[in-house]
């Protein structure tokens, strides 16, 4: 089987032309019609995980393939309230497992709780039928989304300020617990760790706040994580950009059109693979023709991997994701 | 009491919310109360006016979402202190009455609790549903409350789709009533697509937004 160019890049070669490889969740309505997988089956059943998953790179023209599909997995099996999925909506988080910032305890058996064993045999299916044909994406909840999962955002947000210290030390027990369930992943059989990690936005907190509470996790994270990962934050970045490229990180994924191409190029430089960021908006209400613009202005800009901003909305046309994916063609 | 000391105390409550200093805002509550201090007016021209320096300084981007709401939690600290002194019959003079919420499939809480909160502390009576909110609990609560505005936020751009329908739905219920939506997938252009009547781009920025369709100053 050939090897995807995108390992080549990752290993710091030159490549001819950006690749549309997608680190983010790439799910489409029409996909789930046309592969026979859908949700709700398709967060908890290793087969319909991976076929679905799988469509992106068949049905789409991607060159890569992410899974699971939310963001739910760690919080589900260490004990947060969940709102089941149904066909159009993924779980989602309704109740903090603790009452407090304390370190959650991790049970011995955590990795056959939940739904953590069906998301590590839906990446041992995909690694199988692909090997390094096609890039495997395992997405993980970042350690500020997953511990404000686990504590209520509010409290981990006013945490920062009024318990430096505690926050401080749960980030650390969340940052372990992430290590070792990114090792479980790559060892199962992705190439590739997908940190997803909303919560550390420029929105919400500051670059001081970053720094203190969440470069030094990252860097650790960066040291023990036995394989490349990628860090995905979603909303405005700009200002936080310079630290981005102090964790250590091999691949930065971020969001147009608040943080341009040009910018997190100029500010990154080569330390990282840059990877998005085509809005999804334009994914979704936008014509092929302005996909193909948009896609023509990131490549232009500097992205390494042209990929959604985010995870697509369900509604977003195939076409859409389509004309993205033969966009580099044009180049 | 002379107003040299008035204006201290409403100063010293400002600030203490300003820096989210819980005890200077409490200490300088009692002291209102024991030195006479019109309690509405420490409530308006003291804590109130500090959340607005925290709302300003969250626009320029020198205050973040953890400073703004523990300010809140000071400011709250305060007025628990100062309510039970308010006279009867002059109590705070609400503008108006907002139903909030996070539209439907929608489970992102903190922009939505930022503007449900300003909202509160810029004068609105607030009953907010929480997140992933049907339609059918808009209309029911907007009902009972005899609201005025409602106010529906969505953080994705696919629930950010519901927007249009649940407006639609929501005016065929109430024809006066004022609709404003937010979240980061809209934009003004957006929302008057969608038929809403009020948008605004952070939480600030939505109690002006609201006083202005509702015409009041």
């Amino acid at each position: 089987m050939r090897q995807s160019p995108v390992f080549d890049l990752f290993d710091g070669q030159e490549i001819a032309r950006p690749i549309c490889s997608s680190p983010v969740v790439n799910v489409t309505l029409e996909q789930m019609d046309l592969c026979g997988s859908s949700y709700p089956e398709a967060f908890s059943h290793p087969l319909h995980m991976a076929n679905l998953a799988e469509s992106a790179h068949t049905l789409a023209g991607f060159e890569g393939i992410r899974l699971p599909f939310d963001l739910c997995i760690e919080a589900e099996a260490l004990g947060c309230g969940i709102k089941p999925p149904g066909r159009e909506n993924p779980p989602s988080v309704v109740k903090p497992a603790l009452e407090n910032l304390e370190p959650p305890t991790i049970p011995p058996d955590i990795f056959s709780r939940g739904r953590f064993a069906r998301v590590l045999e839906a990446v041992a299916r995909v690694r199988e039928k692909y090997e390094k044909s096609v890039p495997i994406y395992g997405g993980i909840t970042g350690p500020f989304s997953l511990a404000g999962h686990l504590c209520g955002a509010n409290k981990l947000l006013k945490g920062t300020i009024k318990n430096p210290e505690t926050v401080m030390n749960l980030l650390k027990s969340v940052g372990e617990f992430n290590i070792v369930y990114a090792n479980r992943l790559l060892e199962a059989g992705c190439h590739f760790v997908v940190l997803i990690d909303p919560a550390a936005s420029g929105d919400l907190i500051s670059e001081k706040t970053f720094q203190t509470f969440l470069l030094p996790v990252y860097q650790e994270m960066h040291k023990r994580i036995l394989g490349k990962t990628i860090l995905h934050i979603c909303g405005n970045t700009n200002k936080l950009l310079p630290l981005i490229a102090a964790t250590g990180f091999e691949g930065f994924s971020f969001e147009g059109p608040t943080v341009s191409a040009e910018t997190a190029r100029e500010t990154i430089g080569k330390k990282m693979i840059l990877i998005g960021n085509i809005p999804t908006k334009t994914l979704l209400m936008e014509t092929a023709e302005n996909v193909v613009r948009a896609a023509e202005a990131a490549m232009r800009g500097g992205v390494d991997l042209l990929a959604p901003a985010c995870g697509v909305a369900l509604q977003t046309p195939l076409a859409n994701l389509k004309a993205m994916a033969q966009a580099v063609h044009s180049t | 009491m002379n107003g040299e000391k008035r204006e201290i105390i409403l100063k010293e409550l400002a600030e203490g919310v300003v820096q989210y200093d819980d005890d200077k805002v409490k200490t300088a509550a009692e002291k209102a109360i024991a030195e006479g201090v019109d309690p509405l007016a420490a409530i308006q021209e003291g804590l109130v006016r500090g959340m607005n320096t925290v709302g300003q300084l969250f626009q320029k981007g020198e205050y973040f979402v953890p400073e703004v709401l523990i300010c809140a939690d000071s400011l709250y600290a305060g007025l628990e202190i100062l309510k039970p002194h308010l006279q009867k019959g002059k109590g705070i003079q609400k503008i108006g009455k907002v139903v909030i919420g996070s539209i439907e499939g929608d489970v992102h809480e903190i922009g939505k609790s930022l503007v449900s909160m300003m909202m509160d502390i810029g004068g609105f009576e607030i009953a907010d549903l929480g997140v992933d909110v049907p339609l059918q609990k808009f209309l029911s609560e907007h009902k009972k409350q005899k609201g005025d505005i409602i106010a529906i936020s969505a953080l994705m751009s696919t629930t950010m789709l519901k927007m249009p329908e649940f407006i639609r739905e929501i005016k065929k219920e109430d024809p006066k009533v004022l609709v404003m939506v937010g979240g980061a997938p809209i934009s003004r252009e957006l929302a008057k697509k969608f038929g809403a009547d009020g948008y605004a781009e952070d939480a600030q920025g939505a109690v002006q937004e609201a006083k202005k369709i509702l015409q009041k100053p």
